[in-house]
């Protein structure tokens, strides 16, 4: 009797935790980012506490590690992924045109709120944040009557050995501003190539990502850096002895990208998440937790300025189509070669 | 070196077991780096050195690179040899105050990862703001700028990876020193040889071969460190082949630069099976016992006092008092009261999903390659040490291997093995799997080395006994021999589970989904994902971690002897 009351005992147990356990169980999506941990916690309960019925899995790296993993994932076919959130955008229609992203077709009332200029015409991509890249510098280290508003004060001699900037070969957040050094100001004006020679012989630190040049910053171990906005209202809004400027000849903006992967075993949880990220909220999040600009314009924000604030202050130059892997890659050798 | 003829049975499960082991030993070791020689070797499928040629020999980074690498491995030997041969001396066979704190010092050494030693002295010796450097500009050098120590140069990365290196010469060099004859330094000093004379005539020259071996130990560890010169920016072979494999990816330069360091890294091995074979390392099997007699000093024992603090202080209490400080501050740049301190680092540590995750990660993999390492060392190791099989030198061979290869290399020839046919097809990559088979072929000769030792106490009358008896082989290992050699395995599993946890060069090219480990997870913090605070906190709670289960083992073992950590 007591054998009987057991088993009976047991396998109402077992009932009662396979029926809850059916009754929680969740379509688990992975997505791949080059966001820091924190960022990754705070979307993931974010996301989960409106929709408790998909778990997100996060797969952070530096952008370049990202991309050899996704590159590798495909050739032997075993991408995980199913949404990838690109550094940019070229990335992004390059797995778009190779059929790899699906469809992800933004409601209308998204697209009435996003700037014509950054949609996918063929509706596979789209754009969830806009990423400044500013000038950070250390308020101690910088003097206040010091006016800092160009490019040209980080060749400054008294910033020698106290420049950093990401590490082209590793960051991609680099390269906006190493193009638009390089390919969007003119040499007669002292930019181009030669401008990066200048900087090279000014012994910058290279860092592996923005948030260690932020700590770097922070600590004086450099005066100066070049800079994701994300990072350098972060410092500013924790206190840190920092802050930041538009480089007047042109602050490069760089938009970024959400796919969602055609061959995902849940598409459409996928496709929740990603055109949650380009809602409301999401976009405040965007803002809130990165510190980045959101692409809609109808979110407030929170935290920096807006496209047009920033346009009272500096050029501002939005960028898309025109960092393709060719040219990130020719930049990274000849930055070398220069240093 | 004694061996026992074995019966022939007309069928023992132990052959099959034998087989299986080697099988799984030229898996894990063998087959990466074939992968890795024949990418490196073979253009359009067809015998070449052009790939050598492009990028190796015509590719000024790649020998930049690769000189980098050499310079900083023989310094890395050199300084090893400098300050471990003194330390080892004055902590064996002086009467020098302190002995139990050097000892205590470099096994903290070799279980602390470099790159966290790096951390730390960033802090501490950036040119900048680094908190030292800022006090002797205002104590000494006030019209200086910055200085006057800079973390991020060549002597920077050649002094961050040296405790290791000394560890590894203070091992070998005492265990020499304590085991020599004394009677060849009381025949020089009753030749009328002064005290000074003796040391430098007799006893160093008996340890020879032991300081050689360290200093070769030493350069294969810095030859395949990827952490410290990557936290410094500095370029090494490791570097470059970490890049080759970034976007966009080239295998081809991956496998050059992976078997260049292997080469050098094998030169090495070669050297030092030629030299600790010369020097019989075994020797306490001969049943000889000797206690040379301690050298009383006199004023000069402050010498070797004083260096033992200095070593103490430069290894261990300098670098880890800075992370433990910078781990309690809310942010950087301004010094915070004391109320300002907080805990909030530690409690993400021990609460956020990711490192969790992280250190469970380690711990699963760490446990797993342990159990799976003393498998396959034990078998080896029996039949290097016992059988009589012709191929047991190359075996011999093949399993301490490892020791030549940076993480790194292994971790190229894995990703050629798994991303290619037919392998692709068992889809590994990606995996938690890759890491466990780079970390077993890492392992394996820590582990094996241990075991050996351990088999070569044992006489063969025992085991002889059990198989006259009728026992087969896994009988008489099941009742004879692992009874024996409980506690060398226990050991073993301990260094190699200490050995994974802080390991970096393979998991980081191989971390991908949900396996990060503690040591990428502290990359991560460092260079962007969290900050230094809390990759202090991570790093000051790992290295509680490995110290607590290592002097713990150290303890219930009581062993004196330890193998290597890479990183």
């Amino acid at each position: 009797m007591k054998i009987k009351s057991m088993l009976k005992a047991g396998l109402a147990a077992s009932a009662l935790a396979i029926s809850s356990a059916s009754a929680v169980s969740a379509a688990e999506i992975v997505v791949y980012t080059n966001w820091v941990i924190e960022e990754t916690e705070a979307f993931e309960a974010a996301f989960e506490a409106e929709h408790p019925d998909i778990d997100v899995v996060f797969f952070r790296a530096p952008i370049e590690e990202l991309f050899t993993t996704i590159d590798l994932e495909v050739q032997t076919g075993q991408l995980r992924a199913d949404v990838i959130i690109f550094g940019d955008t070229t990335r992004a229609t390059a797995l778009a045109e190779s059929g790899i992203l699906g469809p992800l077709e933004l409601s209308e009332e998204a697209k009435a709120a996003i700037d014509d200029s950054l949609l996918d015409p063929n509706g596979i991509i789209a754009p969830y944040m806009l990423q400044p890249v500013v000038v950070q510098y250390n308020t101690n280290a910088v003097p206040d009557d010091i006016e800092l508003d160009s490019w040209n004060d980080l060749l400054d001699d008294r910033f020698k050995g106290r420049v950093a900037l990401g590490d082209p070969r590793v960051t991609g957040m680099v390269h906006p501003a190493l193009w638009t050094l390089t390919s969007y100001l003119f040499e007669e004006d002292g930019f181009g190539w030669p401008f990066v020679e200048k900087l090279a012989a000014q012994q910058p630190r290279l860092a592996t990502g923005h948030r260690g040049i932020r700590d770097l910053v922070a600590l004086g171990e450099v005066s100066i850096a070049i800079q994701t906005v994300d990072n350098a209202v972060e410092s500013v809004a924790q206190g840190e002895p920092t802050n930041y400027y538009y480089p007047v000849e042109g602050t490069p903006v760089l938009y970024q990208s959400i796919g969602v992967v055609a061959g995902s075993g849940e598409p459409e949880a996928a496709r929740t998440f990603a055109l949650w990220m380009v809602g409301p909220e999401g976009q405040r999040l965007v803002n809130a937790e990165i510190g980045a600009l959101p692409v809609r314009g109808d979110v407030p924000i929170e935290k920096g300025e807006t496209i047009d604030e920033m346009r009272k202050r500096a050029n501002v130059v939005v960028m898309g189509p025109e960092l393709t892997q060719e040219v990130r890659q020719e930049q990274a050798v000849k930055f070398y070669d220069y240093r | 070196m004694s061996t026992t003829q074995l019966k022939r049975p007309g069928f023992d499960a132990g052959k099959i077991v034998w087989a299986a082991c080697i099988l799984l030993t030229v898996y894990f070791v063998l087959l990466p780096m074939a992968y890795l020689v024949i990418r490196a070797f073979f253009f359009d499928g067809t015998p070449s050195l052009s790939l050598f040629v492009e990028y190796l020999f015509a590719d000024p980074r790649a020998m930049r690179a690769g000189l980098n690498s050499l310079i900083f491995g023989v310094s890395v030997a050199a300084v090893s040899v400098l300050v471990g041969v003194p330390l080892a001396f004055g902590v064996s066979r002086t009467d020098m105050a302190w002995k139990e704190l050097v000892r205590i010092t470099v096994l903290i050494a070799i279980i602390t990862p470099p790159f966290l030693r790096t951390m730390a002295y960033i802090l501490l010796f950036g040119p900048n703001a680094g908190q030292l450097n800022v006090l002797l500009r205002w104590a000494f050098f006030p019209e200086m700028a910055s200085g006057p120590l800079n973390v991020y140069t060549i002597p920077g990365l050649i002094l961050l990876s040296t405790p290791i290196g000394i560890a590894q010469v203070f091992i070998l060099t005492s265990t020499a020193l304590s085991q020599m004859d004394p009677a060849l330094e009381e025949a020089a000093r009753t030749s009328g040889a002064s005290r000074a004379r003796t040391v430098w005539t007799v006893s160093l020259p008996v340890c020879r071969n032991a300081i050689f071996a360290g200093a070769l130990m030493a350069f294969a560890i810095a030859l395949s460190l990827y952490g410290t010169p990557h936290l410094l920016g500095i370029d090494v072979l490791t570097t470059q082949i970490r890049e080759a494999l970034l976007m966009p990816i080239n295998f081809e330069a991956a496998a050059v630069l992976s078997t260049g360091i292997t080469a050098l890294g094998l030169m090495a091995l070669v050297a030092y099976r030629q030299v600790t074979r010369e020097a019989n390392r075994y020797q306490t099997v001969s049943g000889k016992g000797f206690r040379p007699a301690v050298m009383r000093l006199g004023g000069y024992r402050h010498l070797f006092t004083g260096l033992g603090i200095l070593y103490g202080l430069l290894s261990f209490v300098l670098p880890y008092g800075a992370l433990i400080v910078i781990s309690f501050f809310p942010t950087l740049g301004r010094l915070p009261s004391f109320s300002e301190l907080t805990f909030s680092h530690y409690v993400y540590v021990f609460t956020s999903d990711a490192s969790l995750r992280a250190i469970w990660n380690s711990l699963i993999l760490a446990t797993a390659t342990a159990f799976i390492s003393i498998i396959l060392s034990t078998v080896i190791g029996y039949i290097v040490v016992r059988s009589r099989s012709r191929f047991r030198g190359l075996l011999d061979y093949l399993a301490i291997a490892p020791l030549a290869l940076s993480g790194i290399a292994i971790a190229v020839g894995l990703v050629l093995v798994y991303t290619s046919q037919p392998f692709v097809r068992l889809h590994l990559y990606g995996t938690s799997w890759l890491l466990l088979f780079a970390y077993i072929a890492l392992q394996l000769p820590i582990a094996l080395r241990a075991i050996q030792t351990s088999l070569m106490q044992i006489g063969p009358e025992l085991e002889e006994a059990a198989r006259v008896a009728g026992a087969t082989w896994a009988g008489s290992m099941r009742m004879v021999i692992l009874p024996l050699i409980k506690q060398g395995l226990s050991y073993a599993w301990v260094l190699v589970f200490l050995g994974v946890i802080p390991e970096l060069s393979a998991s980081i090219m191989l971390r991908q989904l949900g396996n990060d480990t503690v040591a990428t997870m502290l990359l991560d913090l460092w260079g962007g994902a969290g900050g230094f605070q809390r990759a202090s906190a991570l790093g000051t709670a790992v290295f509680l971690l490995v110290a607590t289960v290592f002097f713990v083992t150290r303890w219930l073992t009581r062993r004196d002897a330890f193998g290597t950590v890479k990183s």
